[in-house]
């Protein structure tokens, strides 16, 4: 399988979270890439390959282009108003409040964001746009023939929405390939987002569509971030009714649990019958993970692998989350080579 | 003028406030109260007395249940998920447009839920000093109510960003809404709340939204450019029976005492011709040139011209404390205000 990947991601790196009531080191650091990377290359997974560029175009088919525009310029209208350090909001839109657009970047970061977990930066945009570059890349490959691909994206983007970004993500990588296979000519996509944390943006994205098929499999949001979104009955809306699938399970569930979940997951997908698969690959499932709650083993990821590589289809790998710990290059190139034994 | 003020207020210390990416001392803080209370005897304004205590049922009419709730057990249950050495408590995430309000089972959701902002820290004893808070405002209500012409209420933490179900902007239980319910309680057809805080009164205006008894009118910074942004614009006036009851006069940053005089004169003229039986005044005075989080430009004399509008209303009047964060000159400002009112009520 080849992996596309590119020294951009290092672009983001944030300084400090807010979780729990204090500022943290930023979970979602460049070592994560560093660590998968290294396993890819360890395994000998296969060729690694720098993207091509494709700009905003693709990004722009998703999300919508006020905010595309605000992250283009966040930074700077930032460090006018703050100085140089990591851009983080302080309030939001609370029930009885209007969105309405603030003229001040405080207020822009306010109206655009979902959580104050999410620095941006000064390598934000050139990082957030590489990552749409690797998974369109990616994407381009497995609409020209290959079996499957595998796009390294970082910062990730299952949370961001058309038109918010939190939970460490700006552009949702997936989702824009899954709208880059639907603009080359596939007539059906499945997105199965395996991240602990509910897809909540590529679930709002695709909400009213029924050509985008999605299933997240992921921790139940009355316990776990983002909280207000993933519940079971949102089973998508007018034509999209039927097309989205959420599967929340409880803290603390093992494989014993989630392979169930997984197989209910593909049942469904293979009946969707897609011309492509887009799987955003997280695996903060694991059981050391420092941020999660479920108790997934190194040998899971092969299963999960296995299982997605029995729908048969042309199928790309988009990382999402999966912290800093060692153990993250093996459980993600676990999934990769679960798949290519099946595959 | 008699002021009623409690030492519990020091109860709500926290060590940071979260500002836009870092954690700072707070701006809200205890010495508020010191700056107040050292004008108040150096001016010989009035006796200072103790709250009364009182029960929770007129919070209840203002605030729904599961926020109590909330706020009377989040400490404890922040240190049952992250144990007793858990940081002050605050928020990660917020629900935005397309996601869904069901109350979570954990606390960090519930946080997410309650909370309207990332800078309001729960300690353990926070929630103390907001009981104490309402206990003061509606102790002073209780002179207004019982004759006299007016009563300073020194409440701390403010309250004017609380709404029915949410907290935030150094706000718990809103004392100025609760006041204004006590009033109508206590017999008041028509009560006005002026709110002359430098940030829109955005958990006041929640409250009596759909309500004709309680008129609201707001003089802030405008919401395109500060804090709470998403509410304050001048076509916010009421709905449904509320309609035609609710006053917004946003100002742009940099505003001085010409364009806010103007703005409150008619702000005054707009609660002379509601006729109200009793008048609170939510009295922040962040407004001030030197507040550290604020950009109008009001002068230390020009808060006496604003408690000579308020007293030619001729109306009982009740003053809450809200904000004000220049800490040297927040006792003269306020006090200032307070004077002026004084000087022109008779």
């Amino acid at each position: 399988m080849k992996t596309i990947f590119t020294e951009d991601h290092r672009l983001q790196d944030g300084k400090a979270e807010l979780i729990d009531g204090k500022l943290m080191p930023c979970f979602e650091m460049p070592r994560r890439a560093e660590i998968v990377i290294n396993r890819v290359r360890d395994q000998k997974l296969g060729e690694i390959l720098a993207p091509e560029r494709f700009g905003t175009d693709p990004i722009l088919r998703v999300h919508k282009p006020e905010f595309v525009r605000f992250l283009e310029t966040a930074w700077g209208e930032w460090v006018r108003q703050h100085g140089n350090y990591d851009a983080l909001p302080l309030n939001w839109i609370a029930p009885g409040m209007r969105r309405i657009l603030p003229e001040v970047i405080d207020g822009k970061l306010s109206y655009f964001s979902f959580d104050a977990g999410t620095p941006i930066t000064a390598g934000t945009w050139r990082a957030a746009v590489a990552a749409t570059e690797v998974a369109m890349t990616g994407m381009k490959l497995v609409k020209g023939g290959e079996r499957s691909a595998f796009a390294l994206c970082r910062p990730p983007g299952h949370h961001a929405g058309s038109d918010f970004y939190g939970g460490y993500c700006f552009f949702n990588n997936a989702a824009i390939a899954a709208q880059g296979f639907r603009d080359g000519g596939a007539a059906r996509v499945a997105v199965l987002d395996v991240d602990y944390h509910h897809g909540n943006g590529t679930q709002e994205i695709f909400y009213k569509r029924d050509d985008v098929l999605t299933i997240s499999i992921h921790a139940d949001p009355k316990q776990e971030f983002p909280f207000f979104l993933g519940h079971a009955d949102e089973r998508g809306e007018g034509r999209g009714e039927g097309y989205h699938l959420n599967l929340p399970l409880r803290w603390g569930i093992s494989w014993a649990e989630y392979g169930p979940a997984v197989d209910t997951a593909m049942r469904q997908l293979i009946e969707y019958s897609p011309d492509a698969i887009v799987v955003s690959l997280g695996v903060d499932t694991f059981e050391k993970d420092p941020i999660s709650k479920f108790k997934l083993k190194h040998e899971d990821y092969l299963r999960i692998g296995e299982a997605i590589a029995a729908a048969g289809k042309p199928t790309l790998f988009v990382m999402e989350g999966g912290y800093a710990v060692e153990e993250l290059g093996i459980n993600a190139v676990n999934v990769l080579q679960g798949f290519e034994a099946k595959a | 003028m008699i002021t009623i003020a409690s030492e519990d207020h020091r109860l709500h210390a926290p060590k940071g406030e979260l500002s836009f990416g870092e954690f700072v001392p707070p701006y809200e803080n205890p010495r508020r109260v010191d700056s107040i209370l050292a004008r108040i005897a150096e001016t010989r304004l009035g006796p200072v007395l103790p709250p009364e205590r009182f029960g929770p049922e007129l919070i209840r009419r203002v605030h729904n249940a599961p926020l109590l709730s909330f706020l009377e057990t989040a400490w404890s249950q922040w240190t049952a998920r992250f144990g007793a050495q858990a940081p002050e408590a605050i928020p990660l995430s917020w629900p935005v447009e397309s996601m869904r309000r069901v109350e979570p089972e954990g606390i960090t959701g519930k946080f997410a839920f309650f909370a309207l902002d990332a800078s309001t820290a729960i300690t353990p004893t926070s929630w103390a000093a907001a009981r104490s808070a309402v206990d003061v405002a509606l102790t002073a209500q209780k002179l207004v109510a019982g004759g006299e012409r007016t009563a300073f209420a020194l409440c701390r933490p403010p309250g004017h960003h609380a709404t029915p179900d949410n907290y935030g902007g150094y706000c718990f239980v809103n004392n100025a809404a609760v006041a204004a319910e006590a009033f109508r309680q206590g017999g008041a057809a028509r009560v006005a709340v002026l709110d002359v805080d430098y940030h829109h009164g955005n958990g006041t205006q929640a409250i009596f939204y759909r309500r004709p008894d309680v008129l609201f009118a707001s003089l802030h910074a405008a919401p395109e450019q500060d804090y709470p942004y998403f509410t304050g614009y001048a076509d916010e006036a009421g709905e449904g029976p509320g309609e035609g009851f609710n006053a917004n006069y946003p100002l742009r940053q940099g505003t001085k005492w010409d364009e806010y005089g103007a703005a409150l004169d008619h702000a005054i003229r707009r609660i002379g011709a509601y006729g109200p039986d009793a008048l609170v005044i939510s009295l922040g005075v962040d407004t001030f040139e030197k507040d550290p989080i604020s950009k109008l430009k009001l002068r230390s004399e020009d808060y006496i011209r604003i408690g000579e509008a308020i007293a030619r209303l001729k109306r009982p009047t009740l003053f809450v404390m809200e904000g004000g964060y220049a800490i040297e000159e927040l006792g003269l400002n306020t006090v200032n205000l307070l004077q002026g009112f004084e000087a022109k009520a008779g």
